[in-house]
């Protein structure tokens, strides 16, 4: 099997920008989940949204102002043009692009569906390529094998394993990949009608934590083979990945951990490593009362009581479609900075099961990252990062 | 390694559920066409039809209906759709863009997840390995029956089923009817790619195929499915010979050669004329007339592939151009103007 290494990241989140604004915040313990300034909503809950208005992101994203565009393909813009300058790569470099979003733009299609004569400009953005397209023609690419995945919020995680294992099959080279999302009204009403909107702000692995905070994201990643990375900076090895489903129910996840234990054991076997052999995990940790404890039972169950664990969602919310590429970027950066990030906004740890929760950002010997994100209709996925 | 679709099942406006393609094709004059929907209840328990919205029941019962003819029981399920669950996209975007953003009811929301269907296959038949679902205008399939291939190769899986479903929906009609995507006048299906004038009909379809890397008595060979975003570089045909090649085949190998002409007088020639030029030796055969225009029609083609190869003579209403051999290797190619392109070969 050939080894599959990333060159080159990119991320914006409502904590930055580019990857080092993201660093930056990470280190300095800084959120600001408040209810929607952008976005137009009638709920009165907390959001992590970037303070950025669409007319800012476009002159950012670098291409020509437009009546209605999406948030979404500005994220994607923006943060794929920062993984590709970061692994030095250009558009005539022959490269797969394999994106992910829950839907595709709804926040476009969410205002125009009611007059959409007035809208016509935007309704490509109907069509589930239109992210895609717009991204790869911004880069300079003409033509390229995409793909598109769509599994809820292990979507980017899934891309992210669709991508190391065309790799390591030998199906490709080069491959951009990550996903893109959005605060929009449709997610913010479906959580909140789900009743596991968080109304105070989520607090992932508390004893008080009251549910979700959606957020708002784009996250990509360059993964070469070994031969073509050749040279180059590699920032870590995408080493091991699983996806199983839980065949339990469409949007809770089973209270045992079930799922989660299988893709975890699954994703250190395909890494040919122990549980020991974990240094950090960023959790998927969205902050409900379900998920967080069946993952804390399957974290406690697979792994060593002393492996530091936290959820990046304090910082940044649950970014759906993006959370799997944007805490890929984090658990890679857990490595170069050798340091596992906190669990930001954590006051009361759980203590049953006992897990070794990050409170401050904390030093580290990082060698191995496992990353967990888990989507509704049972979608389990765990990655595993390792320095190179 | 070889892969093989050890069994195949369509939904779709033509009555080929029960497996083949009918002797006189249904026709209706309208802008659209609807599936010819089976009796559910016999494939699905009626307790949990109720909570289902149309394009779940089609998912459901065309996957149920595959999984019971495979020899092999699938471990993994991989669906592509170009637009999922549109109906309760609707549903939900309005009833949360009125202003009133309380109180409304999550199922609509929990029904609009694109993964929501694959989901709802492995809760229903307790398939507990790999679970994706591809979101892609007109190359969802392409996508999944790669990775599928891909899984079977890893031995990751030994069976996996692979889906594509669409949905008409009054939304998708009317928001692509701003853009001319549709005819202005209503049209006869079956004269939909004789006519002269601009736009296509909307069609919809659910198909399943089990893909296994156990050949069985039935089984043919699936021999790759690519696919591609091109943004106007007019080399289709040397990208189709590069892969043909890559896979040790010669466009002279090719029988049968299913096109995805649409009756879009503006795109049709344009987009197919060079590749149906190219395979001289070649039958041609289309099939959108019978199943209108959908972002995952080329399912309709490979279901017609495999009942082709498993000896249906292929129906004269489905062919454009007679050639004097009998189909063993088959291509289908589907080329959108919205940029996409994909290839599918498959084989006796």
């Amino acid at each position: 099997m050939r080894r599959v290494f990333v060159t080159g990241i990119g991320a914006i989140s409502a904590i930055g920008t580019n990857v080092e604004e993201n660093v930056a915040n990470l280190k300095a313990g800084f959120s600001q989940l408040a209810p929607a300034k952008l976005l137009k909503t009638a709920l009165n809950i907390p959001v992590a949204e970037l303070a950025l208005t669409n007319a800012e992101l476009t002159q950012m994203a670098g291409i020509e102002p437009k009546e209605t565009i999406s948030r979404t393909l500005l994220f994607g813009l923006i943060a794929a043009k920062e993984a590709v300058a970061s692994a030095k790569i250009s558009g005539k470099d022959e490269l797969i692009f394999i994106n992910s979003c829950t839907g595709s733009g709804i926040e476009v299609i969410e205002n125009i569906y009611q007059t959409p004569e007035q809208h016509i400009g935007s309704i490509p953005y109907f069509h589930s390529n239109e992210i895609p397209l717009q991204i790869i023609e911004a880069l300079g690419i003409s033509r390229c094998r995409q793909f598109n995945v769509s599994t809820a919020c292990s979507s980017s995680a899934n891309a992210i394993m669709l991508a190391t294992r065309l790799i390591r099959n030998g199906k490709a080279e080069r491959i951009l990949v990550g996903g893109n999302d959005a605060l929009s009204r449709f997610s913010l009403n479906g959580f909140n009608a789900l009743e596991i909107a968080s109304p105070t702000g989520c607090r992932p692995f508390d004893q008080q934590r009251d549910g979700v905070t959606l957020g708002e994201a784009g996250a990509y990643l360059v993964l070469e083979s070994e031969e073509a990375a050749k040279g180059k900076d590699i920032y870590a090895e995408v080493s091991g990945y699983a996806n199983v489903n839980e065949a339990y129910h469409p949007t809770s996840t089973t209270p045992d951990g079930e799922g989660a234990k299988t893709a975890i054991t699954e994703a250190l076997a395909t890494a040919k490593l122990s549980a020991s052999d974990i240094g950090y995990v960023n959790a998927h940790g969205t902050g409900t009362q379900v998920n967080d404890m069946s993952e804390a039972l399957a974290l406690s169950h697979t792994l060593g009581a002393d492996t530091l664990v936290s959820s990046t969602k304090g910082y940044t919310g649950h970014t759906l479609a993006a959370c799997g590429a944007l805490e890929a970027v984090y658990s890679i950066l857990a490595i170069r900075e050798q340091m596992a990030w906190c669990n930001n906004r954590l006051q009361q740890p759980i203590t049953e099961p006992a897990l070794n929760l990050v409170t401050t950002n904390q030093k580290a010997d990082i060698e191995h990252v496992l990353s967990n994100s888990f989507g509704f209709g049972g979608n389990d996925t765990s990655l595993i990062f390792s320095k190179v | 390694m070889a892969t093989y679709i050890t069994s195949a099942v369509l939904l779709s406006p033509q009555p080929t559920f029960e497996g083949a393609l009918p002797e006189v094709p249904f026709n209706s004059r309208g802008k659209h066409l609807l599936c010819h929907e089976p009796e559910y209840k016999t494939l699905i328990p009626p307790a949990r039809l109720r909570r289902m919205n149309r394009i779940l029941k089609m998912g459901l019962a065309t996957a149920t209906q595959c999984i019971n003819q495979s020899e092999v029981k699938p471990d993994a399920i991989i669906v592509g759709t170009g637009q999922g669950c549109t109906i309760d996209l609707a549903i939900f975007m309005r009833s949360c863009s009125e202003g009133v953003e309380e109180l409304l009811s999550p199922i609509p929301f929990i029904n609009s997840g694109h993964n929501t269907l694959a989901g709802r296959i492995a809760m229903d038949n307790q398939i507990k390995g790999y679970n994706m679902t591809y979101l892609q205008e007109n190359t969802a399939l392409e996508s999944a029956l790669t990775d599928a291939m891909m899984s079977l190769e890893e031995g990751k899986s030994n069976c996996t089923l692979v889906g594509a479903i669409d949905e008409y929906t009054q939304l998708s009609f009317d928001l692509f009817d701003l853009t001319n995507n549709w005819r202005k006048e209503d049209t006869n299906n079956l004269d939909l790619l004789k006519a002269d004038a601009p736009g296509t009909i909307m069609g919809e379809g659910a198909a399943f195929f089990c893909i296994s890397n156990q050949p069985t008595d039935n089984s043919i060979e699936i021999v790759l499915s690519e696919s591609r975003l091109n943004i106007g570089a007019d080399d289709t045909l040397d990208w189709i010979i590069k892969i043909l090649g890559n896979n040790h085949l010669t466009s002279n190998e090719i029988d049968l050669l299913i096109v995805g002409r649409n009756g879009d007088q503006r795109h049709d020639d344009a987009l197919n004329a060079p590749v149906e030029q190219h395979f001289q030796q070649a039958t041609i055969a289309t099939y959108k007339h019978l199943c209108g225009e959908y972002p995952t029609a080329q399912a309709f083609a490979l279901w017609m592939a495999t009942t082709t190869l498993k000896g249906q003579e292929l129906p004269n209403y489905c062919i454009k151009r007679k050639g004097t051999r009998i189909p063993k290797t088959i291509l289908l190619y589907n080329k959108s103007e919205r940029n996409t392109e994909s290839i599918i070969v498959v084989r006796k």
